[in-house]
């Protein structure tokens, strides 16, 4: 079996999603993790929040509000990968990063360690927000 | 955003960076709260000569900066941020 990994995904869901809906939409992601061999160590999902700039939905227009999620979790790569071709895909997920917060996968100690964010990172969000820092007025 | 260009935010200069000070404070990119400690008002990263933050800090700071933009938890810039 492959090696599972600690990985924390962080995403954004669009605003007009209900309680039901969006338990159904982060139960997904969940199932997809468990499919995959891996194990989920913590959901937390924030309130609704304001987002810093208008953020663009492909089917939806712009959005400046948004459900933020945190899924931690131990999995294999092809979990990871398969997570995120499905976060790709969902009209519902705005935004979503992956962050690898250690090679080693211990449950136990999943609450302590210090997350390493070099470590890995993708991120998949409407281009034109993405503006790179402009200089000068 | 017109008259914000005047008004500057206070830096109070610091001989010690944050992070090695107080163990507890940790860089994350999912609080913005704590990065905008490190933002200009245009939501550039301040150099860490003026934050006094230590170098293996700085550099977890840039990313946790940049991830915290990719996800819209702090601006890019102020021209194109939210007003409060
Ligand atoms: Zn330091």
């Amino acid at each position: 079996m492959t090696k599972l990994r600690c990985y924390e995904t962080f995403f954004l869901l669009v605003p007009g999603l209900n309680d039901d809906e969006r338990s159904s939409v982060i139960e997904r992601y969940q199932k997809i993790i468990k499919d995959y061999g891996g194990q989920v160590v913590s959901t937390d999902p924030w309130p609704l929040r304001k987002l810093a700039y208008r953020v663009a939905s492909k089917t939806q227009g712009y959005f400046t509000h948004g459900y933020y999620v945190v899924l931690e979790y131990g999995s294999t790569g092809e979990g990871v990968a398969e997570l995120q071709r499905n976060m790709r895909l969902d009209e519902n997920v705005l935004k979503f990063i992956t962050i690898k917060k250690d090679d080693e996968f211990a449950p136990e100690k999943v609450e302590s360690d210090q997350p390493e964010p070099a470590a890995a990172q993708e991120a998949e969000s409407a281009p034109e927000e993405e503006a790179s820092e402009k200089e000068g007025e | 955003m017109a008259n914000g260009r005047y008004r500057r935010r206070i830096y109070v200069r610091r001989k010690v960076c944050r992070f090695c000070a107080d163990k507890q404070m940790k860089i994350d990119y999912k609080d913005p709260d704590t990065l905008k400690h490190f933002i200009t008002e245009r939501g550039k990263i301040l150099p860490r000569r003026i934050t006094g933050t230590c170098a293996k800090h700085q550099r977890r700071l840039t990313t946790a900066i940049k991830q915290a933009r990719i996800m819209a938890l702090i601006p890019f810039t102020s021209g194109h941020a939210l007003q409060d």
